[in-house]
């Protein structure tokens, strides 16, 4: 029996079909759908870097002594860069499995692909939307493990910056919160200057103001985390 | 089955078989006979299988072939399309089988010849070896050479493959099979220099 012969009758004997081209384009469509999230992600992330760039306490961070290691955490989102990448490498992998993916070139893919997530990334800092995602992800109770924050800068009370969440606001001038080291702090103030938006019990906060004693700070300034 | 086949397709586009192929599953047999010899010779060139073992891994190639017709892109042509298939499938049986080449046949000697027509120069050192000890100290390199390099040696100087029909076989850019064919003349030309064999400059 030749090959022809082999074929054809494993073809009839085991009721052999071509797979339908839908599969096929439902395959692509998937790839492409992949992509295109992929691409959100890497955009957010791009976003979030330039935020977190942008929102540095470098201002603040000059008036208290910081190590080398404290400032780098401080100026790079090493957390954001390595989603930014590891989502990249993904980008790269997934177009090079689409039909016509392979003929590009790595650095064109990851040439356009940082171009792609940095327009938009831009567009999504200019339109607050990076800083909501950030927020979001700041939620999460690992985000501090993974992102390395600027936390001990805000227990500087001596310095006079506090940072905590809010536990409880005890009147329209005065709110409980407790700091990244489980002390709680009574914070007041009558002329404070706000971040919008104003920032409700379970939100954390840094707060730039004057330290009265042990578990009272006077606010001047008030900026969400 | 038979009596359904077309008697003359020769002037037949390799994409219109494919579509009378999706009405008619018996048109599917001109495509294998177009096909048969030369991918029975690149997976025997790529492998060292048994005549046996080739075989199967070809009825594998045609089958899985035939399954995905529809999914044929056909801005590509048919031929690099199912090499890409057959080059996979040979992979995939090498992996089963980490089969090792050590014999010597009349088919691998022919292409031993080739090979030197194209990139070896036989300098005086060589010239006074015999001819077959020639041929086995090539093929014995081109065994040792790791899948990529061997693989991309054999389409481009076996089976005369352009870069663009390589770039397809192995979905790499052409820039890529560019290097990748350099490094594997680089690992030939490494170990052919130890037996005395030199390259022509290609």
């Amino acid at each position: 029996m030749n090959i022809e012969e082999k074929v054809l009758s494993q073809i009839q004997s085991q009721c052999i079909k071509p797979q339908a081209r839908w599969v096929f384009e439902v395959k692509e469509y998937l790839m492409w759908a992949l992509c295109g999230f992929l691409f959100a992600l890497l955009s957010i992330s791009i976003g979030i870097i330039i935020y977190l760039y942008a929102d540095t306490d470098m201002n603040v961070a000059e008036d208290i002594e910081m190590t080398t290691t404290d400032t780098i955490n401080l100026i790079v989102p090493f957390f954001w860069i390595a989603i930014a990448v590891v989502v990249s490498f993904f980008i790269y992998k997934n177009t090079l499995k689409t039909r016509n993916g392979y003929k590009m070139d790595t650095e064109r893919i990851i040439g356009a692909s940082l171009l792609v997530g940095i327009s938009l990334g831009m567009l999504l800092y200019e339109m607050n939307i990076a800083e909501y995602a950030e927020h979001i992800a700041a939620q999460s109770p690992f985000y501090d493990s993974f992102a390395p924050t600027t936390k001990h800068i805000w227990t500087n009370t001596e310095s006079g910056l506090l940072g905590g969440t809010i536990t409880t606001w005890n009147t329209e001038e005065s709110f409980t919160i407790i700091d990244f080291n489980n002390h709680p702090w009574i914070v007041s103030g009558s002329s404070v200057n706000f971040e919008e938006p104003l920032p409700i019990e379970g939100d954390k906060i840094k707060i730039i103001g004057r330290m009265i004693d042990n578990s009272h700070f006077d606010a001047i300034e008030i900026r969400n985390w | 089955m038979a009596d359904n086949t077309p008697k003359d397709t020769q002037d037949i586009s390799d994409q219109n078989l494919v579509q009378q192929t999706l009405q008619n599953s018996a048109i599917f047999e001109q495509l294998i006979q177009r096909y048969k010899a030369k991918l029975e010779r690149y997976i025997r060139r790529i492998t060292h299988a048994s005549e046996q073992e080739v075989d199967i891994v070809l009825q594998d190639v045609f089958i899985k072939t035939y399954i995905n017709l529809n999914g044929y892109n056909p801005s590509l042509p048919f031929s690099s399309w199912i090499y890409r298939i057959a080059h996979n499938e040979s992979i995939d049986y090498l992996r089963k089988t980490k089969r090792k080449h050590e014999s010597l046949d009349k088919e691998d000697e022919e292409d031993a010849e080739q090979f030197i027509n194209r990139i070896v120069v036989e300098d005086d050192i060589t010239l006074a070896v015999d001819k077959r000890i020639l041929k086995e100290r090539v093929l014995r390199i081109l065994n040792e050479l790791n899948m990529d390099h061997r693989g991309v040696l054999t389409l481009r100087y076996l089976e005369d493959k352009s870069y663009d029909e390589i770039s397809d076989i192995l979905k790499k850019p052409s820039g890529t099979v560019s290097t990748l064919l350099h490094r594997a003349k680089q690992s030939f030309e490494k170990k052919a220099a130890e037996l005395n064999i030199t390259l022509r400059d290609l």
